[in-house]
């Protein structure tokens, strides 16, 4: 297996050094230029795919070069706008550990199309235009960041006690939290709140 | 170091069963399965493709442990794809790219919750670019969840109880309760704000 090079692009620092610190422990060789040889892949961090589509540079797109998108946040139309402009490969941040995101490196490398099994399914059942695309227009509630993230790991089916060891918090004050959240987007239970955070693009 | 992901093989025959074990067991991350084992991963290899392959990839998934599946076929059709990613697999190669260490990257991959698909095979479920019309299910009449299924996961998305759903759908609320369970089981998935969120996410709702 010949050696693998990563040259790194990222929307924000955070971001940048989230992907280094893993690379770093997965032990790969980093690029400082991203047309380096044919063994160098593109790792393009942000929070949405269309946010990593905009930070990278239209050449690397146009010749084919090998990309990872690493984004936080999957929305079926963007993971359709990504596979149309030739991005295969495409990952979770919060899956993106060392090993898993040297695999996804590999398989860029290789031209495999690799993506979170769901959004694959969004994408083949036509980038599911209709929900969040007209739930855009309509002004989405603002929740804080902490609503934001709770939200984010209840719709991962965290249960309380998990989300309060996650968040280094007490479950008391993720039951709060969670009261607080469902008030704002004037819901009646947590699969209703999960539904309209994830349908408003919230998360 | 995470822990190695446990795998096996069914193949059309014993002497192809062995050859992908084989091939499998040079990667660091995998421990092959011996039989019996409860395989995180199920990778089937075919010669060709039938409707007993997706019996036979349905079969799989329904085991207790809900290993996932990849599959090792010849070049499919589209709409034969899109069966294989609608009876659960989460893995397409063809047989002849499935080289030892792209294998074990699909395994790793489906054991992750990610799915591995040839590109080209991708362009091809992708309608085309420019024309709006079905959608690449949609146009193939293959569907993910049933009628009742996504019927129960829509009214949970807005919001209602398990007795309000029962008696929406004049079910009773055991079968409404089933029915989560299904679809939990199916996609292994922790809970109702899980099932709702994924399903949102995967254009079934």
């Amino acid at each position: 297996m010949s050696t693998l090079r990563v040259h790194v692009i990222a929307a924000d620092e955070v971001r940048r050094s989230a992907v280094l610190t893993a690379l770093r422990r997965a032990g790969v060789e980093l690029a400082a230029e991203p047309l380096g040889s044919s063994d160098t892949v593109t790792a393009v961090a942000a929070d949405t795919l269309d946010e990593a589509m905009l930070a990278c540079p239209p050449r690397l797109r146009s010749d084919g070069h090998p990309l990872l998108f690493v984004a936080d946040r999957f929305v079926p139309a963007d993971v359709v706008h990504a596979l149309r402009s030739g991005v295969r490969t495409m990952i979770r941040a919060a899956d993106a550990t060392p090993s898993r995101l040297v695999a996804a490196l590999h398989s860029a490398r290789d031209g495999d199309g690799q993506l979170p099994h769901e959004a694959l399914l969004g994408a083949l059942s036509g980038g599911a235009p209709t929900p969040v695309a007209t739930a855009r227009t309509v002004p989405a509630p603002s929740l804080t960041a902490r609503q934001m993230r709770v939200l984010e790991l209840m719709a991962e089916g965290q249960d309380n006690a998990t989300i309060a060891r996650t968040l280094r918090c007490s479950e008391h004050t993720v039951k709060n939290v969670i009261y607080d959240l469902m008030v704002r987007l004037g819901v009646r239970n947590r699969a209703h709140a999960v539904a309209c955070g994830v349908r408003a693009g919230l998360i | 170091m995470e822990e190695r992901v446990l795998v096996g093989v069914v193949a059309t025959d014993p002497v192809l069963e062995a050859g992908v074990s084989y091939a499998m067991a040079g990667c660091p991350e995998l421990a092959i399965a011996t039989s019996g084992d409860e395989t995180e991963v199920t990778v089937v290899v075919v010669d060709r493709f039938d409707q007993d392959t997706l019996d036979r990839i349905q079969l799989i998934r329904a085991a207790p442990h809900r290993p996932e599946v990849v599959l090792v076929a010849p070049d499919l059709v589209p709409a034969d794809a899109l069966r294989v990613i609608a009876a659960g697999a989460r893995g397409l190669l063809r047989r002849r790219e499935a080289t030892a260490e792209r294998l074990a990257r699909a395994v790793l991959a489906a054991a992750g919750g990610d799915c591995t698909v040839s590109p080209d095979m991708l362009d091809r479920l992708l309608a085309a670019p420019d024309r709006p019309g079905p959608t690449a299910f949609a146009s193939t009449g293959v569907s993910i969840l049933g009628d009742r299924e996504r019927d129960v996961l829509q009214l949970l998305a807005d919001g209602w109880e398990t007795r309000e759903i029962a008696r929406k759908l004049c079910y009773s609320t055991r079968t409404v309760t089933s029915v989560v369970h299904d679809i939990t089981q199916r996609f292994r998935l922790r809970n109702r704000a899980h099932a709702v969120a994924y399903a949102i996410r995967a254009g079934m709702l």
